[in-house]
C-alpha cells in the first residue's frame, strides 16, 4: 500500500525538517510565540505522508515586471528609496537546483510601512510601491528580483523594539511539506542582533538568512546587489532517515 | 540528523501579519493578481461540492485573526494532477473572528488503505514555522480507521483531525494552536 501511494504522484520521500537548525515554537524572547506555538510534540508520521506534490503553478504567467517591485506599482512616476537586486538560487540540500518554482516576495517600503490595513506606523506610504513581487526559478534554479531596500520599523514586542530591515520570501519545493517562508535580511545591520525573530534562529544556522552583498550583481549606475540562496530539503535517503 | 555535505537547509520565519501583501493581495484590495485564492476547485471541476469553514484559536481560545491556511488536496478521482476548474491548491486567510473558509469538491481517496481527507499548512504572526495538519470527515469513520496516517495521532488526539457536517456539503473544522485539544500536528 505505501509503495502505491508513493509512486502515485511520482515523488520520492522527503528528507525531514532540519528542527536543529529552526526555530523552537515557544520563544520566549518573541512575545506572541507563548499563546500561539504548539505545545504537544509534533506527531510523527508514515514517510507515505511527505509524498504529497506541491501545488501546481505551471500554468500560472509570472512576467518580468511582476520581479521588478520598482515598476510593478507604479501611478505616477518612480517609488522612492535605494533601489536594490537581490537574486541567488534555490537549492536542495544536496546542491541540486530546484528549477521552475514560484518565489513570492512581499516587503515594508523605504520608510519602513506596509501597504497593509494593520500597519498603523506612523511612517509614510509610497503610491508608487505595493512592496510585492513573484518570479519563478529558471531550469539552474535561479532567480532575480529588482525591488527598494526596505526600511526598519518599530514594533510593539518589547519596549523600543524595531525589526532590522527585511525582505519575506515563500517558496514550495516539490513536495507540499517542503514549505518554505522566510525572511531575507541585510549583512552589517546593528538591529540584526536585538531581534528576537531573527535571534530565534539557532546561531549556527543564522548566516544562513543574511544576504551578501555582491559586486558581480551590482549594476553599474543603477542598483546594488545581494547574493540570497534558498536551501529546501532534499530526497530522504533510505526511505527514511530520521525514522 | 543531517547527512554530512548536505547544504544547511534554510530556516524558516513568521509569515508575519502582513503576509495578505505577498500571499493574499485580493483579501487587501491591493491590485496585484493572487497565485492562489480561497478556491481550491471552481464550478467547473468535477465532483461533489464541498465548502469546508472553520475558526483559529490561539491557547487562551482567542480567535487568530492574522493566520494563512493553504490547503491541498485530491480531485473527486483521487488524483494530485490540475484539470478543468481544479488546481487542488488553495489559500485562505483569516478575518476579524478568526474565520477561514475553503471552496471545493470533496476530495477521493487514492487507494482502499486511504480515507478522503485535506492537508493543511498553517502560518500566522507568532508562528516561526509552517504547521502541517490534515482534515478527515467525521462522516467517514470506517475509512478513517484504516488510514495509516491518521491512525498516527494519538486515539486520544484523533477527534482534532475531523470536520464535521454543518450542512449539505458544507463541514467545520476548528484549528486550535494551543492548550486544551491542540489540533494534531505533523513532524512533516
Amino acid at each position: 500500500m505505501s509503495d502505491f501511494l508513493s509512486t502515485d504522484s511520482g515523488l520520492a520521500y522527503l528528507a525531514p525538517r532540519d528542527r536543529a537548525s529552526n526555530p523552537a515554537w515557544i520563544d520566549t524572547g518573541y512575545r506572541s510565540t507563548g499563546r500561539r506555538g504548539p505545545r504537544e510534540k509534533l506527531v510523527t508520521v508514515p514517510p507515505l505522508a511527505t509524498v504529497v506534490p506541491a501545488p501546481d503553478f505551471s500554468d500560472i504567467v509570472v512576467t518580468e515586471t511582476d520581479a521588478d517591485l520598482t515598476r510593478n506599482g507604479r501611478v505616477n512616476g518612480q517609488p522612492l528609496g535605494e533601489r536594490i537586486i537581490v537574486a541567488g538560487r534555490v537549492l536542495d540540500e544536496d546542491g541540486r537546483p530546484v528549477g521552475g518554482t514560484v518565489i513570492e516576495l512581499w516587503q515594508a517600503n523605504a520608510a519602513g510601512r506596509y501597504r497593509h490595513p494593520v500597519d498603523d506606523h506612523d511612517a509614510p506610504l509610497d503610491p508608487n510601491f505595493l512592496g510585492v513581487g513573484r518570479c519563478r526559478t529558471d531550469a539552474e534554479g535561479r532567480y532575480r528580483f529588482v525591488t527598494i531596500r526596505p526600511g526598519s520599523y518599530p514594533w510593539r514586542n518589547h519596549p523600543n523594539a524595531w525589526r532590522p530591515a527585511h525582505l519575506h520570501f515563500a517558496l514550495f519545493g516539490r513536495h507540499f511539506a517542503d514549505r518554505l517562508v522566510t525572511q531575507m535580511y541585510f549583512p552589517g545591520d546593528p538591529l540584526l542582533g536585538l531581534d528576537p525573530i531573527f535571534l530565534s534562529v539557532p546561531e549556527h544556522a543564522r548566516n544562513r538568512l543574511i544576504a551578501r552583498f555582491d559586486l558581480d550583481l551590482t549594476v553599474e549606475g543603477y542598483a546594488l546587489g545581494y547574493a540570497f540562496d534558498f536551501v529546501l530539503r532534499g530526497p530522504a535517503a533510505t526511505p527514511w532517515e530520521s525514522a | 540528523m543531517a547527512r554530512a555535505n548536505r547544504l544547511g537547509q534554510t530556516p524558516t520565519q513568521t509569515v508575519g501579519p502582513y503576509f495578505a501583501i505577498g500571499l493574499a493581495p485580493h483579501r487587501i484590495s491591493l491590485p496585484f493578481t493572487p497565485l492562489a485564492t480561497e478556491e481550491i476547485a471552481t464550478d467547473e471541476a468535477e465532483g461533489e461540492r464541498l465548502v469546508l469553514t472553520g475558526h483559529v484559536f490561539d491557547g487562551d481560545g482567542v480567535p487568530v485573526s492574522d493566520a494563512l491556511i493553504e490547503a491541498r488536496q485530491r480531485d473527486a478521482r483521487g488524483s494530485w494532477k490540475s484539470g478543468p476548474g481544479f488546481r487542488g491548491y488553495g489559500r485562505a486567510a483569516t478575518d476579524q473572528n478568526g474565520t477561514f473558509l475553503f471552496r471545493s469538491v470533496k476530495p477521493a481517496p487514492a487507494c482502499d488503505g486511504e480515507a478522503p481527507h485535506l492537508w493543511l499548512i498553517v502560518q500566522a504572526r507568532g508562528l516561526l514555522g509552517p504547521l502541517i495538519t490534515r482534515v478527515h470527515f467525521a462522516d467517514e469513520a470506517e475509512r478513517n480507521e484504516r488510514d495509516p496516517i491518521f491512525l498516527a495521532a494519538p486515539p486520544a488526539r484523533r477527534a482534532t483531525l475531523l470536520a464535521h457536517s454543518i450542512g449539505p456539503g458544507r463541514y467545520r473544522f476548528d484549528i486550535r494552536l494551543q492548550g486544551e485539544h491542540e489540533t494534531v500536528f505533523f513532524d512533516l
